[in-house]
């Protein structure tokens, strides 16, 4: 046999030893992490449990994937115990901006200056990860799927936030991420949300790439940044292998020899992960029964 | 005047691939090309089989084509030394630090490359710039920046002079130069905008939001390119034959539904690596659209 496909561990997608479980899919866009989350999420709540898949992403397609309307409300799928929701950026940022602004001083100067320092670019980033903390520290439900996944970065930001909060006090304008955590409960809720992130036995980091090189490149880059904050990487899923009976295809059995050439390559490099690999389908994977089907050849 | 072509799509469509055969061909027809990337992923040095650097260098067999990379990292890295470089004198090692991860982010990146894009702009020494822009969400934000941006810069001058990113004077210094680059992207007779898109429904949906998007910036002048279809002499394998039938709706609906002109690309068995290939594409790519 030439080609092996590998299957993705279900230990990986489900609650562990009866903690809930925080799913992440990372990786760039066009991999496919919408479709691996939604499956995921969709097995999981076939097994008994409640679960609930999160999109931070406005252009998220995790609506068409299950052919409903997603919003900021919890939205059930029928004759399922899955919930879908999807983290609004603008209202995330406008709850975020409240909270900054209560905790700095009251005179019209610094209000002034904060105020004009959220308007910045950079302040939705953190504020929808603020948001997104909400669902990491949330154990109502068995399972909490998200299709998307912090970045070593994000990570990083929060922890100097917290660590430097103390010399921070002068809140200089820089500092108005920093100003929020001297306040209210948000460096607790934090700090234990990230513990959730680094701990093996409450969360599963799971990194998805095409059989190419540029996408590994990538992915083998983001994974050694996210290590660098404690957070390991549990599994790398290959997505779009072509099946095996493409490989007497002229066209399509050359390019799926390259496809195992690239995953030939990258497994070795990685002994710590689990590895998985998700054969491309024929049709686009909308709607309930594609996800399982997928699912029935993805999960073992 | 130069012109310009933007190649936009999702991560993985063949935006490199295109972009570098339509930058072949150009200078293979006797204009000065400049072939730019601002994707990080790119691999523009293995299309090409040379280095690629942050200056444009000539491309060995084919005269008058010059590539360049916009390395987001080094324009991140450059932009936080200057950025920095005046906080180290006032504010403890630490928070100097805490400055630095926070602007080591996606934003500040996007921020830092798009000031070497405008500059890529300005090169009044060729006839044609291509840039081989990246992937769709990322892009926008791009190509929204210049009209967002230079408001938050404006708003900021007036204030503290604090921005996210770091001190407005890293910044304003061309200020003009964004509000002339987006009206160079709206001008239709300078810029065209190449959607490449896969004949399946969620590529070509996100496409039309960005072509929505697009024009509610007044950048109208765009074209679609669907990418990958399945050649007619490959139909006869039946897995061939069966990933086409997927293909075949999307390739008769497209052009009713795209505003603009629609060509179609085939689906190749080898990397599209090297000048040969690249011609062999180049020459595919302008029985399929007309610039």
């Amino acid at each position: 046999m030439p080609f092996t496909y590998e299957k993705l561990l279900e230990e990986l997608l489900v609650p562990r030893g009866g903690r809930p479980r925080k799913v992440f899919f990372a990786g760039k866009g066009g991999v496919g992490k919408t479709t691996l989350a939604c499956t995921a999420a969709l097995f999981a709540a076939e097994r008994g449990n409640r679960t609930v898949l999160v999109t931070t992403d406005p252009a998220s397609h995790i609506g068409e994937v299950f052919g409903v309307e997603v919003g900021p409300a919890l939205r059930k799928i029928p004759h399922t115990d899955l919930w879908l929701v999807r983290i609004d950026p603008k209202a995330a940022l406008e709850n975020y901006q409240q909270a900054v602004l209560a905790t700095v001083p009251d005179d019209a100067e610094t209000q002034g200056r904060v105020r004009e320092e959220l308007n910045s670019p950079c302040t939705e980033e953190v504020a929808v990860f603020q948001h997104f903390l909400d669902f990491v520290l949330d154990d109502a439900f068995d399972v909490t799927v998200f299709d998307t996944a912090p970045t070593g970065h994000t990570v990083r930001l929060l922890q100097l936030a917290w660590d430097y909060a103390g010399e921070l006090a002068g809140k200089t304008a820089l500092s108005s991420e920093t100003a929020a955590l001297d306040g209210a409960q948000l460096a607790p809720r934090m700090q234990a949300a990230i513990q959730t992130l680094q701990d093996p036995g409450a969360t599963s980091m799971l990194f998805v790439t095409l059989p190419e090189m540029t996408p590994i490149a990538e992915m083998e880059r983001a994974i050694a940044d996210l290590g660098r904050t404690g957070i390991a990487t549990q599994a790398i899923i290959v997505n779009e292998v072509l099946p095996e009976e493409a490989a007497t295809s002229p066209l399509f059995g050359k390019r799926l020899a390259k496809q195992m050439m690239y995953i030939d390559d990258l497994r070795p490099r990685h002994p710590a992960q689990a590895f998985a690999t998700a054969p491309l389908q024929d049709d686009e994977i909308l709607g309930v029964a594609l996800l399982q089907q997928f699912g029935d050849q993805l999960i073992h | 005047m130069t012109q310009y072509l933007f190649f936009s799509g999702k991560g993985g469509v063949g935006k490199t691939s295109l972009s570098s055969a339509t930058a072949v061909r150009l200078a293979r027809q006797g204009a000065r090309t400049l072939l730019v990337t601002t994707d990080p992923a790119s691999n523009l040095g293995d299309v090409f089989g040379q280095a690629v650097g942050l200056d444009a260098r000539p491309v060995a067999g084919v005269p008058g084509l010059f590539i360049q990379e916009i390395n987001p990292e080094a324009a991140l890295q450059s932009y936080k030394d200057r950025a920095l470089a005046p906080m180290r004198a006032l504010f403890p090692e630490q928070i100097v630090r805490a400055a630095e991860e926070k602007m080591s982010g996606p934003c500040t990146e996007e921020v830092a490359t798009f000031d070497q894009f405008i500059a890529c702009m300005q090169e009044p020494d060729y006839d044609w710039v291509v840039f081989d822009t990246a992937p769709t969400g990322h892009t926008l934000r791009l190509l929204e920046l210049p009209g967002s941006w230079s408001v938050h810069i404006t708003e900021s001058a007036a204030g503290s002079g604090q921005t996210c990113m770091g001190p407005v004077e890293s910044l304003t210094a061309s200020q003009k130069e964004y509000d002339a680059a987006l009206k160079a992207l709206q001008s239709e007779s300078q810029s065209t905008f190449v959607f490449v898109t896969q004949p399946s429904k969620l590529s070509i949906d996100e496409m039309m939001r960005a072509s929505e998007e697009l024009k509610k910036l007044g950048i109208h002048h765009q074209i679609a390119v669907l990418n990958g279809v399945i050649p007619e002499e490959e139909r006869v394998h039946p897995y061939s034959q069966r990933r086409w039938r997927r293909q075949m709706p999307f390739v008769e609906s497209l052009p009713q539904e795209f505003s603009g002109p629609v060509g179609m690309m085939p689906l190749y068995a080898d990397e599209i690596k090297g000048i040969e290939m690249l011609e062999r594409v180049g020459r595919d790519l302008d029985d399929a659209i007309h610039l």
